[in-house]
Formats: structure tokens, C-alpha cells, sequence
């Protein structure tokens, strides 16, 4: 019996791991724009920098939602950015949904996301790039973020994507990131060098329980004895006749 | 005199940068586009909600209020004519991004209004 429970206990937590990502949550990671790692954020592949003179990055534009974006209308000013770096860790693609809160609304700051970690693309005079297939590209639209903004987009399996909040003008603000699945959870995400898993799923068709059986044996033997006592009483009353 | 002149050079001055907008069934605001220069100022007709308080009004429209506040734009509604009155702070607003070698326009801001209206941006 304690086997069973010390069972049980133990599918729970490595359950409950598994949809963090793995080994712990490293949500919600706070930042306060100011080129700090915030604490939450364990990875060592955050990065930020400014980008000087009116250099410019790609943006949606329109809200993304999975599988991806179009990036049709670059060119942004960004005197400050910072980068995150994750991993979709489960075998399968998996669509999140980034999103990030704020105190208040403070001028305007930007975000979008791609898959992969290649370098941000700049605006250049000779042209206006964006991240094209193979690469997922996802925001919300060419807007400055409010207090809360979230759009989602589709990581393939066992991939990395970058996420991207930059500053346009004037004061920063501090912001919550959290990244979560389709149902609302928190998506199974870790840091670049995480192992991948695949996503098991518990349940299927229901077995009847041993009571439930019991009961259903039983209901056949109360069946069968009524079956006879009924053909009984009928032999009886054809002899009688 | 000299007040009555001042009252009409104010109205006349208001009259020339004041544009039109309209507000949707669903409570969508659209500023006037046809010209791409934002201005500082657009009226539109919110008769159609019959609102009977500025408080009625305020919380219908909180969802813009919310979002724009502290960013270059604020909301006036005049109840006794049913008007909403945007204004817009044209040097200093910060709805949208600045985009590299253009100006933000109308379609800008209007792009973060239905975000906004979506509820894509709070």
C-alpha cells in the first residue's frame, strides 16, 4: 500500500514538472529594461544591447496567432532591446502564447518572437527585412505594448525560438513574461540545452473498476435467477392447466 | 467685443483642427483617414448609445482610456450634444511605433484602436 501511494506521489511531481518545463518553472520572469538578467530567467543566453540612430526591426502586421505571422511592416525604432532564448521541449509542435503584464502603460515598448536564434534583423535603407519560412515569426501587430499584451505562435518540436521586448522611446517599464500552451497552462518550455520529452497522455478509455464489474456480475446472476423463476412459473402453470 | 473676438478665433482655430470619427455599433472608434497627417484633435457622433451621464459614457469607453493613458491621447465626452472628442498628442504620443523614415499616420493609430477594440492590447 505505501508502495502505491509513494507511486502515485511521485507520477504526480514529475507531472507537474513535466508541464513546467521541466525542473522548475522559469516563469514569470520579470524584467525591468534596464540590461539586468532578471533572476527568474536561468538560462544564460540572455542579451540585450541599443541599437543607435534610427535602426529599425521587423513587426507583424497583425496579431499572430499559431502557426505564425506576416511580416510585412518593419521598421521600428529600438534604442533598447533584450533577448530571451527557449526551447519547445516536447517531441510534437507546440503552439504558445507569449505574453507580458505591466504596472502601467509607459510610452511605447515592442515585442514580437521567432523561431530559432539567429540575429535580429535590422532595417536597412536598401531594404526591409523579415524572418521568412522556415522561420515562424510572431507579434502583436505594429503597436506599442499596453499594460498586457500576448500573441501566440508555433514552435516545432524540440526547437528554439527567441523572444524580443525592446523600448522605443522615452521611460521603460517593468514587465512579466509568461509563456503558455493552447489550454492556458504553462507551456513545456526550458532553456536551449534542455531535454526534450514526449508528452505522455494519461487516461484513454475508461476501465471499469472491480466494484463497477461486481455489480454487473451480480446483475447478471439476479437476471438469470429471474429468467428461471419466470420459466418455472410458467412450466407450473401449464401443468396445472 | 474683444471677448466675443477672441471666443471666434478660438472656435475658428479649433474648427481647423478639429476632424471628424465615427464610433461603430460595437463601440469601435475610427479616426477620419482620408487625410494621412494625424490631427489633434476628432469629434465624433455617439448619439446612437444615447448615454445619459459623462460617468454612463467614461465606462463604456474605459477600455481606450486604459490604454492610451499616459501615452499621447486622451478622451472628452460632451453628453448634452452626444459627442466623443479624441485628442491626440501629436508630438508626443507613443500608441504606435515610430516607424524608420515615415511619420505615424492616421492608419497607425487607427490600427491601435481596433487592437485595442479586440482587446488584443489593455
Amino acid at each position: 500500500m505505501k508502495n502505491l501511494v509513494a507511486f502515485i506521489f511521485a507520477l504526480c511531481t514529475a507531472s507537474a514538472l513535466f508541464a513546467a518545463g521541466g525542473g522548475g518553472s522559469l516563469f514569470p520572469i520579470t524584467t525591468q529594461m534596464n540590461g539586468m538578467k532578471p533572476t527568474a530567467y536561468t538560462c544564460d543566453t540572455f542579451k540585450s544591447g541599443a541599437f543607435t540612430g534610427q535602426t529599425g526591426v521587423p513587426l507583424t502586421t497583425g496579431g499572430s496567432s499559431c502557426p505564425t505571422g506576416a511580416c510585412t511592416n518593419p521598421g521600428y525604432f529600438a534604442p533598447y532591446w533584450e533577448t530571451y532564448q527557449f526551447k519547445n521541449t516536447l517531441l510534437e509542435p507546440q503552439c504558445i502564447t507569449i505574453n507580458w503584464t505591466a504596472a502601467t502603460a509607459a510610452f511605447c515598448n515592442i515585442t514580437f518572437a521567432y523561431t530559432g536564434t539567429g540575429p535580429i534583423l535590422l532595417w536597412t535603407a536598401a531594404g526591409a527585412p523579415c524572418y521568412a519560412p522556415p522561420i515562424n515569426m510572431g507579434s502583436p501587430g505594429a503597436i506599442c505594448m499596453g499594460t498586457s499584451v500576448s500573441y501566440s505562435l508555433e514552435i516545432p518540436a524540440c526547437s528554439a525560438f527567441t523572444v524580443f521586448l525592446a523600448n522605443n522611446n522615452g521611460s521603460r517599464n517593468t514587465y512579466n513574461l509568461n509563456i503558455n500552451n493552447s489550454k492556458g497552462d504553462p507551456a513545456a518550455v526550458g532553456c536551449l540545452g534542455a531535454e526534450c520529452k514526449k508528452l505522455l497522455t494519461i487516461g484513454g478509455t475508461p476501465v471499469p473498476t472491480m466494484t463497477q464489474w461486481g455489480l454487473f456480475i451480480f446483475g447478471l446472476v439476479i437476471l438469470t435467477f429471474a429468467s428461471v423463476a419466470i420459466y418455472n412459473f410458467a412450466q407450473r402453470a401449464s401443468v396445472k392447466e | 467685443m474683444a471677448f466675443v473676438c477672441l471666443i471666434l478665433s478660438v472656435n475658428t482655430a479649433n474648427a481647423q483642427t478639429s476632424r471628424s470619427a465615427t464610433v461603430s455599433a460595437d463601440g469601435l472608434i475610427v479616426l477620419d483617414a482620408s487625410l494621412p497627417d494625424v490631427a489633434s484633435e476628432y469629434v465624433a457622433n455617439i448619439s446612437r448609445f444615447n448615454f445619459s451621464s459623462y460617468q454612463e459614457a467614461s465606462n463604456y469607453f474605459q477600455k481606450y482610456v486604459s490604454a492610451s493613458a499616459g501615452r499621447g491621447m486622451s478622451f472628452f465626452f460632451d453628453i448634452p450634444n452626444q459627442k466623443l472628442f479624441v485628442y491626440v498628442d501629436v508630438a508626443n504620443q507613443y500608441m504606435v511605433p515610430k516607424a524608420h523614415a515615415k511619420s505615424v499616420n492616421v492608419s497607425d493609430i487607427n490600427y491601435f484602436l481596433k487592437a485595442v477594440h479586440e482587446g488584443r492590447i489593455n
